[in-house]
């Protein structure tokens, strides 16, 4: 039973309820932290990280929090983690503190996170909540990855620091603004066709 | 979400947000003090490898802030091996100097500044004491990913790297001088190059308070 | 100084686009740029927002450094914007019914707009002092204005357009959005004569 909700809650945020393919929010970090697959991946773990934390603690603050002020009070707990770890990111891997730059703190304003805790860490038990924050983060990554090892292909020829193409591969727009912009509604348009075509 | 009307007096509210931000502030109190040594040994630690990376021997160094700035302090580095000058080590930016810094720097008001692309460019040059560019360590670069980024190559730094000082006109040659330019990042070319230039004219200013031979 | 302003405002404005070359303030700018009107209406409260927030941020930040918690940077910023943006819809209900139905609905979006806080933390990261913070704030906000209403005028056109179904929506306006951005990537290598 344990493995099929696993699965089932997996499928739910990596697919039918993908944050950035199917809810369409937190645009900012995944145009501006996919120039590779590594920094995606840094991103990635860290929001999951606070999305986790941010609706396990709610949760279990649900019952206690007053309506009027729930939103300056997630606002509270969501930027006490993210400082959490913007702090240990500093201090335990620097190359990506460097990488990810002012986009660590903003994790804090990504919709992503005030939006599952409104729509459901508010009105669930925490041990939901959290599987909740941890697929939707997994989602979330796994958008960043896809894109991020394309640009970063694209763009420099590797993956993940090692190149992989069998011939000098530099199609540099991929690493800059315009190449995120285009990457990010390909893949969109992608992933909408062929939404299309299964629903058919 | 709790939302009894009677109990809920804006006192009420304003008391429970409190609560909240002292108990975050609390935490992050905490986890702060947990990783603030880490995070300024990060930072000795960067400052290390790179002169590590210039000067190629010493046991002893003295640093002096030439240019203080909460996030991009302009330092100079006395190097010394058993007791004698082994290399000096000036870190320094692209970052726009106002006339003031430049005097204080004891460079000429009409010193040529050439910004970066993107954020300014941090570099540590470091100088032996017979008036060569022993090397020079990128310390942040944030330019264009392929293409201003390839300044922190071998390739590139070897335009610097074991040059004597007075040999070479630090400008690229696109401006007339002896440095090659990146094509297509002439912009981080240039930025590099005047600084590296300024960084020469901050050493020779001082190499002879500093008593280096020649 | 002047000529120092200057240079901040126009690379601020176009060569550092916040939309097109820092992404920030992305998704206001994809979902509220439908039409010209609306464009000009949330290009307008981002501007008044964003230099509220830099001019108070700034005085927060002395505050912070002042008491040693430089690590409250995120907590502090993201409740003052949160705070002023309830502040200026208050006031601005009360104070001026028209420019509330102008611009009333776009506020609450602004708060989570990473723009707002992205522009704040960097303003305090490249040590600019109070006046800069300001000219900074307002040509960056300028910047989305502009580049917020060329894309509502784009998309006004777009309707016209036979658009194939997997693009319509949002994989279009990101496409556009990056021809755009190429558009600016032509500003590089300008030499500002000053």
């Amino acid at each position: 039973m344990q493995l099929d909700y696993i699965k089932k809650e997996l499928y739910r945020g990596v697919v039918t309820e993908n944050p950035i393919f199917r809810i369409v929010l937190g645009m900012c970090p995944t145009l501006a932290t996919t120039t590779n697959a590594t920094n995606a991946v840094g991103m990635g773990i860290s929001v999951i990280a606070v999305l986790t934390c941010s609706n396990a603690v709610i949760s279990l603050l649900r019952n206690v929090i007053p309506n009027k002020v729930r939103i300056p009070a997630f606002i509270v707990v969501i930027a006490t983690f993210v400082t959490v770890v913007d702090l240990l990111i500093a201090a335990f891997a620097p190359p990506l503190y460097e990488a990810l730059g002012i986009f660590i703190p903003l994790i804090v304003v990504n919709c992503i996170i005030l939006g599952r805790a409104e729509a459901f860490a508010a009105k669930n038990p925490v041990l939901p909540s959290i599987v909740d924050g941890v697929v939707m983060g997994v989602g979330f990554t796994a958008a960043l990855v896809l894109i991020g090892a394309l640009r970063e292909f694209l763009g420099a020829g590797t993956l993940f620091g090692h190149a992989i193409a069998p011939f000098r591969n530099e199609f540099i727009l991929m690493s800059l603004a315009p190449g995120a912009f285009i990457t990010l509604g390909l893949v969109l348009a992608g992933i909408n066709h062929l939404q299309r075509s299964a629903g058919k | 979400m709790k939302s009894r009307n009677r109990g809920q007096t804006d006192l009420y509210l304003v008391m429970i947000l409190t609560a909240f931000s002292a108990a975050s502030g609390l935490l992050l109190a905490l986890v702060n003090n947990l990783t603030k040594d880490r995070i300024a040994q990060v930072a000795v630690e960067k400052q290390k490898k790179a002169l590590a990376e210039i000067i190629p021997e010493f046991d002893a160094t003295e640093a002096e802030t030439l240019l203080p700035d909460s996030t991009d302090p302009f330092e100079l580095i006395v190097c010394r091996k058993g007791g004698s000058v082994s290399g000096v080590a000036i870190k320094l930016s692209s970052r726009l100097l106002s006339p003031q810094a430049l005097q204080k720097l004891s460079l000429p008001p009409d010193t040529r500044q050439d910004q970066a692309y993107g954020d300014p460019i941090r570099l540590m040059v470091g100088f032996t004491p017979d008036r060569k560019i022993s090397g020079v360590s990128v310390l942040q670069c944030r330019e264009t990913p392929g293409l201003g980024t390839k300044i922190d190559t071998p390739h590139y730094k070897s335009n610097f790297a074991g040059q004597d000082i007075a040999a070479k006109k630090w400008l690229v040659k696109k401006d007339g001088g002896d440095i090659e330019q990146i094509t297509a990042a002439t912009i981080s070319s240039r930025a590099m190059t005047s600084t590296v230039a300024k960084a020469v004219a901050i050493f020779t200013a001082r190499a002879t308070a500093l008593n280096l031979s020649k | 100084m002047m000529s120092h302003l200057l240079a901040i405002v126009i690379t601020s404005a176009i060569f550092n686009n916040v939309i097109l070359s820092q992404f920030l303030g992305v998704c206001p700018f994809l979902g509220v740029s439908k039409a010209i009107s609306t464009a000009w209406g949330m290009g307008m409260a981002v501007t008044f927002v964003m230099v509220l927030a830099s001019a108070i941020t700034f005085f927060v930040q002395l505050l912070l450094v002042k008491a040693g918690v430089g690590y409250l940077q995120t907590l502090a910023f993201i409740l003052v914007i949160a705070a002023l943006v309830q502040m200026v819809e208050i006031m601005m209900k009360k104070l001026s019914p028209a420019l509330y139905q102008a611009l009333g609905i776009y506020l609450p979006l602004i708060t989570t707009n990473c723009a707002v806080l992205g522009i704040a933390l960097l303003a305090v990261k490249k040590n600019y002092g109070f006046v800069e913070s300001i000219v900074y704030s307002f040509a960056t906000a300028a910047g989305f204005t502009i580049a917020i209403v060329i894309f509502a005028g784009i998309r006004e056109q777009m309707r016209f357009s036979k658009i194939p179904e997997a693009m319509q929506g949002v994989p279009i306006a990101l496409i556009t959005t990056g021809i755009m951005a190429l558009a600016f990537m032509g500003f590089a290598g300008f030499k500002l004569p000053f």
